[in-house]
């Protein structure tokens, strides 16, 4: 497709290139956390226990005869699957020795109930897969609120709470002495993790979110020297990898969420080789 | 208004662990301007009991008391247990402690980086204020984290293996260092080592600890130091002796 074809046809891309981007920054920025903390499996298991939020609102909806679409209830699957994501942070932020195995068994846990509970819901079987895993070429209006109210969340929780957040992410031995309730902290981060993968994932999908909060995390930390580097460099990288990884998928008909994380891992690519030199 | 001998924390009975108990119940207070040195073999209970004693884990049973109102207490973990891929610069690290006390969303002030920054010039730091924590030496990270658990002016300051990292002058240094800062008796001090022969002449109480030996014993270092209490803590024939009046340790060969 031609470069004109593009511009031309921007009131196609507009929403999906504005959620794709406002997802990107928010995911890279949390992405930097997640890498430093060492926990980079958390959004994969967060993205796969928020599909179990969501089989479990069509289920509900298909056991009351109602459309799930139009419950705008508890068990909309919108409010099911960050549900399900929070408590699963929650789970998440308790403190262990070896926190691999909690993000482990939530990942199993969260694809078994789903192939299991998905078995009872066929006929509705291809909605919930637009559903679980999004489609950065077509996004709902209404994805923009919701991806823009969950960036600007998680934006205040950190910008009130960045300086307790690292303190008890860098020692929290010694941030629990201080005073400062860990437990609580951490909650509170896990938190702002399974929110914006809960809502990224249903708007663009469970591969890009994944890769767009931990590849330009990677990237970033190996070329910043500062933790404000860190953050911007992440920022920046996963902004320019949505928006050239929409349009590449636009010009050369690639699948767009595999674009942006291919894209980014170039990126990772060049920083390694960057750095050896 | 600080108090001096004033009993800042008080343990009664307490058991500590994780699940099961580690040792026997035990009794311990700490006051103001006392400078105190734990020791006891690997995997004795140390850092448990200084976390027990903090608050960081919760006793399995008795109780710890805090006695002083608004009481300000600092640890300093063992360094390997930090994770070094953080790029903060050694001011920030120091700052980090200063943030703990400030209410929520507000950034540190031209005091509190003023406070990190004479800690950190106390402990000759100041010129790598500015340098990344994760490229200092080990014996400058354990510094920087000194001067952190400084900068926020505590009441009790832990310390778990203080001189982990440090060459021979740097231990020394250290140990002099420590001993100065409460010199004017405003903190109590626990420090955790294995350098035995550096604690036992650096501290004025001893409080011995040994999971395997089921013992918990604290009393003057003077008090403590002695063949028979040290063998009985390690379980091997150990002996010290006088050297230009310091106390030396070693082990009796069998």
């Amino acid at each position: 497709m031609e470069s004109f074809g593009f511009w031309a046809s921007w009131f196609a891309w507009r929403d999906a290139m504005i959620v794709s981007l406002v997802s990107a920054a928010a995911l890279a920025y949390l992405g930097v956390w997640v890498v430093l903390k060492r926990v980079v499996y958390v959004p994969l298991a967060l993205a796969q226990v928020s599909s179990v939020g969501v089989v479990l609102s069509y289920l509900v909806c298909s056991w009351v005869g109602e459309d799930a679409h139009h419950i705008h209830t508890l068990f909309d699957p919108a409010w099911m699957s960050l549900l399900v994501a929070l408590a699963t942070g929650f789970w998440f932020a308790h403190p262990r020795e070896d926190s691999s195995l909690a993000i482990v068994s939530a990942y199993l846990i969260g694809g078994a109930t789903v192939l299991v509970l998905g078995g009872y819901i066929t006929q509705e079987l291809h909605d919930v897969q637009a559903v679980l895993f999004g489609n950065a070429v077509l996004v709902d209006t209404v994805q923009i609120f919701y991806v823009g109210g969950a960036a600007l969340g998680v934006a205040v929780v950190h910008g009130l709470w960045h300086r307790r957040f690292l303190f008890v992410s860098f020692d929290p031995d010694a941030a629990g002495a201080a005073g400062l309730r860990p437990f609580r902290v951490e909650v509170l981060l896990y938190a702002s993790f399974a929110l914006m993968i809960s809502v990224a994932t249903r708007a663009i999908g469970a591969l890009p979110a994944f890769g767009l909060m931990v590849l330009p995390a990677m990237s970033a930390l190996r070329l910043a020297r500062s933790l404000r580097g860190a953050f911007a460099w992440a920022i920046s990288l996963g902004v320019l990898a949505a928006a050239f990884g929409y349009y590449l998928s636009f010009r050369l008909g690639f699948p767009t969420g595999a674009s942006m994380v291919g894209l980014s891992g170039l990126g990772y690519l060049a920083t390694l080789a960057l750095r050896r030199r | 208004m600080e108090k001096p001998h004033e009993i800042l924390i008080r343990l009664r009975d307490v058991s500590i662990g994780f699940g099961a108990p580690l040792l026997r119940p035990l009794s311990f207070q700490l006051a103001r301007g006392e400078l105190w040195g734990m020791v006891g073999p690997n995997g004795a209970g140390k850092t448990t009991f200084a976390k027990t004693l903090l608050g960081l884990i919760p006793p399995l049973a008795g109780r710890v008391e805090l006695l002083a109102s608004d009481l300000r207490a600092s640890y300093t973990p063992q360094r390997h247990r930090l994770n070094p891929s953080y790029p903060l610069s050694a001011l920030e690290v120091v700052l980090m402690g200063r943030a703990a006390y400030l209410p929520v969303g507000r950034r540190p002030r031209a005091e509190d980086r003023r406070r990190a920054e004479e800690e950190l010039a106390r402990l000759d730091l100041a010129p790598l204020a500015g340098q990344p924590f994760r490229s200092l030496s080990g014996g400058q990270q354990q510094r920087v984290l000194l001067a952190r658990a400084l900068a926020v002016d505590p009441d009790v300051l832990v310390l778990d293996e203080p001189a982990e990292g440090m060459d021979l002058l740097g231990t020394a240094d250290t140990l002099r260092f420590l001993r100065q800062v409460n010199s004017g008796g405003r903190m109590a001090v626990l420090m955790i080592s294995h350098h035995l022969d550096d604690v036992i002449g650096a501290v004025d109480h001893l409080c011995f600890i040994s999971q395997h030996a089921n013992l918990f014993e604290a009393g003057t270092a003077q008090a403590m130091a002695s063949s028979e209490k040290l063998s009985a803590l390690y379980g091997r024939p150990i002996e010290t002796h006088e050297c230009a009046g310091k106390t030396h340790v070693h082990v009796r060969e069998a």
